[in-house]
């Protein structure tokens, strides 16, 4: 028998005309690319350093496909597929290099083990999970999914390609009487039904000729079409993924009033080059879409169908304004949760474009949805969002034994109260538990008072940037010049701006949620908690959870205080906003509103309170299980004070 | 069409109660200055008026520094001038104000078109624009919603009960100009703002015209507050707050 090999082209004589075709391939491809790429280069250029957390995060996103998986069905279906196809063009690969190069290499175990054995269990994973695939597609029929033509012909394509495979392997090891036709078993059971079937020689050889054109233009034909369709996600998902801001895109890009052409983004050239590749990267999976509260509650806006919106505007009208392609109504439905950008596989960046957008609208058009344009013109006029207010920044501390600071003194800890515990009546209540635990942990407290202003976080994400830069400017020299030990706050939107984004202002404080303070706290013993025993669920701030990544803290807290928590439906990372982010809390909103899809959720688990460390979730959670007839809505730090009370009474 | 659009900066009308205090003078604490509600309204008819006929406007403000926040505002929506009658911010005798402003009015040249707002937020006395009217003798038009271009002239819309009135002048006229869905005042382009803060606001010397009227007093009213829970059954609440009702409309609310 000898050496174990195959001999290539055995039953195609005339195999050399595959080169005309190979030939267009290669013209179809570098088209299609070049045509994608002349649209990156227009793009503005982003910095890449450090490398090491875009290289770790390309190895688990794109490498182990971490967040395709996270939905196991068609998530391990999928890093199958892929998995099947790097080996399927390794073996390709090394039939070229046999064939067109003589090098040796496709013999002896190498080829038995590999050229075979695992090529035809690669074939026979791939037609299992395009399989799957159709299957969900268009017998479970999710609604995220598309349904079009090409929705059907990828994956029907692809399917052809590897079943006429098995077939032409199983007719040349039926024909030739391969003596190592069984290490390609999927083929070699083929062989041994034509054998059943008493298929004549002469017939198996003109079928395998005729089918070996088929399978081999169908092959190239799919090639061809890949920068042409989604499937251009093969190349670009991975540069999106090594492209993507390492910290998550939380901070939003300081914008350079003074210089930039433009304010915001409204032309392709406004967008980065990693904002371009995002359109060539969507696979269009609709997880971010099923993740969308603006999606959820019937607002117009898909994080999918925008991305394919600008898809479509890069491609076909590339020279024309943005304006064209997305609509206001759109832009501004978003709460800016990051919870598609949380589920998105390929670490698409849709809140940067949808704020960039934004910015254009705002400041060069002068657009901004009502409710929203009165809270941005309260921060500019008074300092902080909440119209017709009947507070002052001090009124909420009446009676309680913390002054603001002066001039001239030392500042251990600065609670920064924020707008909504100075304003909002319910959030004046959390300020006071939170001040009156502070103060039974015996600390130096002191507030800005009238020196406090509205972080700018409504108007930046709203997209009036130069609002927010006044409005961070002034803050940071404020805090620069009370210089505080530490920081701590209330509101997630503070903790974001003054930990994070000020940083861009010359900001370096310590800054903690009051959360992260009171789990410290108990746990060093400086403020002890009587038993509990109430059933408690807890609602994620998108601010703290997502874009701060505070998830342990609250639960930390709630548990001390005796709480026995349940977790709702959508939690931690892949919790559902309340509807407030994004400016929505000062909008006025259509019906279903967010607030009650997530009040549904928290009314489900059974639990007696519905817990959350915002001010502005507090306020949405209240209304929500309100309508939903659910029970009371506290912040972690009323929840503790509760029991904490009691033990500062017995201390005396 | 040459325009003229009177702007008054105000202390901030929703400023918490307690906030402006005024035992004897007015305190006005941290409170800050903001555009009064209907001059925004006035900028806005300004702008909607120079736009369509391809003209531009100056915004005129009176007062101290403070009035600067108007102005700017004015600039940044477009006015092509802005200019401050400097005296001292306080009581405003409304005749007193109208001589002011037509003295400040002839020294940028005078108009076709001079807008008011309909009142000023703080003093609330909505009289200056007719008095300048009567002043200049031009016909005045109060309480308007709506302005187009017409020819030469202008066509005014009004609201009356159940409809609205429309009037027509050709020549130079005074408006006052109130809130409406039209005349509600757009967000100025952030570039405007911008360069807004950088154009200069033209300071005028005040007319030396007599007081009519001088403050003699301003006192602040004693708010109490008297509140209790009405609890109990939807019956039980029903039948308690109409007896409160009637207790409070035989007493006045005293007890």
């Amino acid at each position: 028998m000898g050496i174990p090999h195959r001999v290539v082209y055995w039953n195609v004589p005339d195999h050399a005309w595959m080169y005309l075709p190979f030939a267009i391939l290669c013209i179809v491809f570098a088209y299609g690319v070049w045509r994608r790429w002349r649209v990156w280069a227009t793009g503005r250029r982003m910095p890449l350093r450090p490398w090491g957390p875009r290289l770790r995060r390309l190895l688990s996103h794109a490498g182990l496909q971490s967040r395709v998986v996270r939905r196991p069905l068609q998530g391990y279906a999928h890093l199958a597929l892929a998995v099947a196809f790097v080996l399927l063009f390794i073996g390709t690969v090394v039939v070229a290099l046999k064939a067109d190069f003589g090098l040796p290499v496709m013999q002896g175990a190498f080829y038995l083990w590999f050229e075979s054995a695992t090529l035809d269990a690669a074939g026979l994973a791939g037609i299992i999970a395009l399989a799957i695939f159709l299957v969900r597609r268009y017998a479970l029929r999710p609604s995220a999914l598309g349904r079009e033509l090409p929705d059907f012909l990828v994956p029907f394509t692809l399917l052809i390609i590897l079943i006429t495979g098995f077939l032409l392997q199983s007719l040349r090891i039926y024909a030739t009487h391969d003596p190592w036709g069984a290490y390609s078993f999927v083929s070699y059971g083929l062989s041994a039904l034509y054998a059943a079937w008493h298929l004549s020689t002469p017939l198996a050889l003109i079928i395998h000729r005729s089918l070996w054109w088929f399978h081999l233009l169908l092959a190239f034909s799919f090639l061809g079409a890949i920068p042409y369709s989604k499937l251009f996600h093969l190349f670009m998902a991975p540069v999106a993924i090594l492209l993507s801001d390492p910290d998550g895109a939380t901070k939003l890009e300081k914008l350079d009033l003074e210089h930039s052409e433009r304010l915001g983004a409204n032309m392709l050239t406004d967008f980065t080059v990693k904002d371009l590749i995002d359109l060539d990267a969507c696979t269009e999976c609709g997880r971010c879409e099923e993740a969308c509260p603006a999606f959820a509650s019937g607002k117009p806006l898909s994080p999918k169908r925008l991305i394919l919106d600008l898809r479509e505007h890069a491609h076909e009208r590339p020279l024309e304004p943005l304006t064209a392609a997305i609509e206001d109504e759109t832009l501004f439905a978003c709460t800016t949760c990051r919870a598609c950008m949380e589920a998105c596989p390929v670490d698409i960046e849709h809140v940067p474009k949808i704020v960039g957008m934004r910015r254009f609208r705002v400041m060069e058009e002068g657009e901004m949805p009502t409710g929203l344009a009165e809270a941005v013109q309260g921060i500019e006029e008074r300092g902080h969002p909440f119209r017709g207010a009947q507070a002052s920044r001090t009124t909420w501390m009446e009676g309680l034994p913390i002054r603001e600071w002066q001039p001239g003194e030392t500042c251990e800890t600065l609670l920064w109260v924020g707008c909504a515990g100075a304003f909002d009546p319910r959030a004046q209540k959390v300020a006071r538990a939170l001040t009156q635990l502070l103060l039974a942990m015996g600390e130096d407290l002191k507030v800005l008072g009238r020196r406090e202003s509205c972080t700018g976080d409504p108007a930046r994400r709203a997209g009036q940037e130069y609002l927010y830069q006044m409005q961070a400017e002034e803050n940071v020299k404020t805090l620069k010049d009370v210089a505080p030990r530490r920081i701590v706050t209330m509101c997630p939107h503070c903790l974001h701006q003054l930990r994070d984004e000020y940083r861009d202002f010359g900001a370096d404080f310590e800054v903690v949620h009051h959360s992260e303070y009171l789990q410290a706290a108990l746990v060093t013993g400086r403020i002890r908690a009587a038993a509990g025993g109430r059933r408690i669920t807890y609602h994620d701030p998108c601010y703290l959870g997502r874009y701060e990544g505070v998830f342990a803290a609250p639960r930390e807290v709630l548990k001390a205080a005796g709480g026995d928590v349940v977790e709702m439906a959508h939690h931690g990372p892949d919790s559902f906003c309340c509807g407030a982010g994004g400016g929505w809390a000062f909008r006025e909103e259509g019906v279903p509103r967010v607030n009650r899809l997530r009040a549904k959720e928290a009314v489900a688990t059974g639990a007696e309170v519905v817990a959350t460390g915002c001010p502005f979730c507090l306020s949405m959670m209240t209304d929500g299980v309100k309508a939903e007839g659910g029970g009371e809505v506290e912040d972690i730090a009323e929840i503790l004070w509760t029991q904490v009370a009691p033990e500062v009474t017995a201390q005396g | 069409m040459r325009i003229l659009c009177f702007v008054k900066a105000i202390l901030d009308p929703e400023a918490p109660p307690g906030a402006i205090r005024f035992p004897g003078k007015v305190e006005s604490g941290d409170v800050s200055t903001v555009l009064g509600p209907f001059e925004g309204n006035a900028l806005e008819l300004a702008l909607q008026i120079s736009e369509a006929s391809a003209g531009s406007f100056t915004a005129v403000a009176m007062g101290d520094g403070a009035q600067d926040v108007a102005l700017r505002k004015a600039l940044a929506l477009g006015a092509g001038r802005a200019a401050r009658i400097d005296v001292a911010t306080g009581f405003v005798d409304p005749l007193g104000a109208a001589r002011r402003l037509e003295s400040a009015a002839k020294e940028l040249g005078g108009a076709d078109v001079y807008i008011f707002g309909r009142q000023a937020g703080d003093w609330d006395m909505g009289v200056t624009a007719g008095l300048f009217a009567g002043l200049l003798d031009l016909p005045f038009v109060p309480l308007v919603q709506q302005a187009e271009v017409a020819g030469e002239g202008l066509r005014l819309r009004r609201e009356i009960p159940g409809g609205y009135e429309e009037s027509l002048r050709t020549g130079p006229i005074v408006l006052s100009v109130t809130n409406g869905p039209r005349t509600l005042m757009r967000l100025p382009k952030v570039k405007d703002v911008m360069l807004a803060n950088r154009k200069p606001i033209d300071v005028l010397k005040p007319a030396e015209v007599g007081e009519n009227l001088t403050l003699a007093e301003i006192a602040q009213a004693q708010v109490t507050r008297q509140s209790r829970m009405i609890t109990g059954d939807a019956a039980s609440q029903a039948a308690q707050l109409s007896a409160e009702l009637r207790r409070f409309l035989v007493t006045g609310g005293g007890n």
